[in-house]
């Protein structure tokens, strides 16, 4: 192996950012030497630690995201690291640990790499003056405008629908599913979320730190992707402010139909050539 | 020995030639087998592959056909990793492991699989910690225990404590965490919670 492959080069060739000749070199001398291999492997284990732990910075969490949550292999290492953290980080006791409350943190610490994974749901009429300033701004129309849900219903992490609503709601309470950035999915349980038949559009409210954001003549653009990393829906993602909820930033409306049972990843990023992730989302999908 | 990779679908005289390239010497054969197929896995899993296990396998049938066909191969490892890039290729061609762009997305609802339920970690996690002999379960939280200069130094007392370098509690912290790793993904799989294979 090359010399000056230290441990911060073969983090970098497992998130995918060593240039592609240096990646190669390393891959011949673990091939050829069980030691390099176990060396590139302790690394990794840290490296998912760092992400089960809050950790990472965030290029490295988004380079990190979209090569470990994209590959069901992968993210089996990821779901074991946080395992393993939960374990190791009281030794008191992994029972008692594990079913310990965990707090929401407030999204503004979110890039001082604390982890959040804060998940809320808001149910409110169409039209309403709430939804109007808060969800669906007037100034929202555009060709990528979507139609409200017509119903949907939030589940609470038993997956049960929550106190709230019910299956039976009517079928004119539209759904909006506000999301936080989710450091660590599992952290807490993702969103969840029931679609009805006959549901349009779910719309995604997307949360994080304002300051993080170029200024309004960037185009905001959503990717929601299967955690397996299948596509699944790309748009146009609306610029929201409320002042009750200064920590809302956009909003994504995606096609109901597209969001069969299963995980989902959404990255909010800057529409452009150059990669403008700013926060990714984590949200489930119930039968 | 890993007598069942034989049966894999290689002639005998195939595995043979492979395990005799590998090492003259039968036992370090088949260390170096196993690491040749830990280090293909890894490759596979690192290079994003859906299947790494059956990539790894499917480099192994290779390399052991071409060498029993009498194929001169100078470096084994090499020449395995140039097989490997060519399978990992292939693996990206299958119509059922390639992704489709963004862009050429049509109206029709995306397939997606049923995600493992997170309330069945925490239980899988107390089984499975118990699966370990004490000694080790206490080696491995105490291994991947803090964080930053306190887990290096930490690391460091841990080899000086019990004899052995850290190259060599590394190495075992690490094979503990593959054991962890594999009785939670099974267990997360089961619908029971079984962490038996």
């Amino acid at each position: 192996m090359r010399p000056d492959l230290d441990d911060a080069a073969l983090r970098r060739y497992l998130l995918g950012l060593l240039p592609e000749a240096e990646a190669e070199a390393l891959e011949e001398a673990y091939f050829a030497r069980s030691d390099v291999l176990e060396r590139v492997r302790g690394v990794e284990g840290d490296l998912l630690d760092d992400y089960a732990s809050g950790r990472l910075e965030p290029g490295e969490k988004g380079a990190f995201e979209s090569r470990y949550l994209a590959s069901a292999p992968l993210r089996e290492r990821v779901v074991a690291a946080r395992a393993l953290r939960l374990a190791t980080a009281d030794k008191r006791g992994p029972a008692v640990r594990l079913v310990a409350p965990v707090r929401w943190r407030v999204p503004l610490a979110i890039a001082a790499g604390l982890l959040v994974a804060v998940l809320a749901f808001w149910i409110r009429p169409p039209r309403s003056p709430q939804v109007t300033s808060a969800s669906v701004p007037p100034d929202s129309a555009g060709p990528l405008e979507t139609p409200l849900p017509r119903s949907a219903v939030p589940v609470g992490p038993s997956g049960a629908p929550t106190p709230t609503t019910s299956a039976r709601q009517t079928a004119t309470r539209p759904l909006v599913l506000a999301l936080s950035p989710v450091l660590l999915r599992g952290q807490e349980r993702p969103a969840q979320l029931r679609i009805p038949d006959g549901t349009d559009t779910v719309v995604l409210e997307l949360e994080g730190d304002p300051a993080l954001v170029p200024p309004s003549v960037s185009a905001l653009q959503a990717i929601v992707k299967t955690v397996e990393g299948g596509p699944v829906w790309l748009g146009d993602a609306r610029r929201m402010t409320d002042a009750r909820r200064p920590s809302l930033l956009a909003s994504a409306g995606v096609p109901a139909e597209r969001l069969g049972p299963g995980d989902y990843l959404l990255t909010l990023s800057v529409r452009g050539p150059a990669d403008g992730t700013l926060y990714s989302y984590f949200f489930r999908v119930g039968r | 020995m890993p007598a069942k990779d034989a049966g894999r679908g290689l002639t005998a005289g195939a595995f043979a030639s492979l395990l005799t390239r590998l090492d003259p010497d039968a036992e370090r054969a088949g260390s170096a087998y196993e690491h040749l197929r830990r280090a293909l896995v890894s490759f596979f899993a690192w290079r994003g592959a859906a299947t790494p296990e059956d990539c790894a396998d499917e480099t192994l049938d290779r390399l052991a056909t071409r060498l029993d066909d009498g194929v001169a191969v100078e470096d084994v490892p090499r020449f395995a990793r140039g097989i490997a890039r060519m399978v990992l290729l292939e693996h990206w061609r299958r119509p059922d492991v390639r992704g489709v762009p963004l862009e050429e997305l049509g109206s029709g609802p995306a397939t997606v699989t049923e995600a493992p339920d997170d309330d069945a970690l925490p239980q899988c996690l107390d089984r499975c910690l118990d699966e370990l002999a004490p000694e080790s379960r206490g080696l491995i939280l105490e291994y991947y225990g803090g964080e930053g200069r306190s887990r290096i130094d930490r690391r460091k007392r841990m080899a000086q404590a019990r004899g052995a370098s850290e190259n060599a509690l590394r190495s075992r912290a690490q094979r503990l965490r593959d054991q962890l790793e594999r009785c939670i993904t099974r267990c997360m799989a089961s619908p029971v919670g079984d962490t038996k294979s």
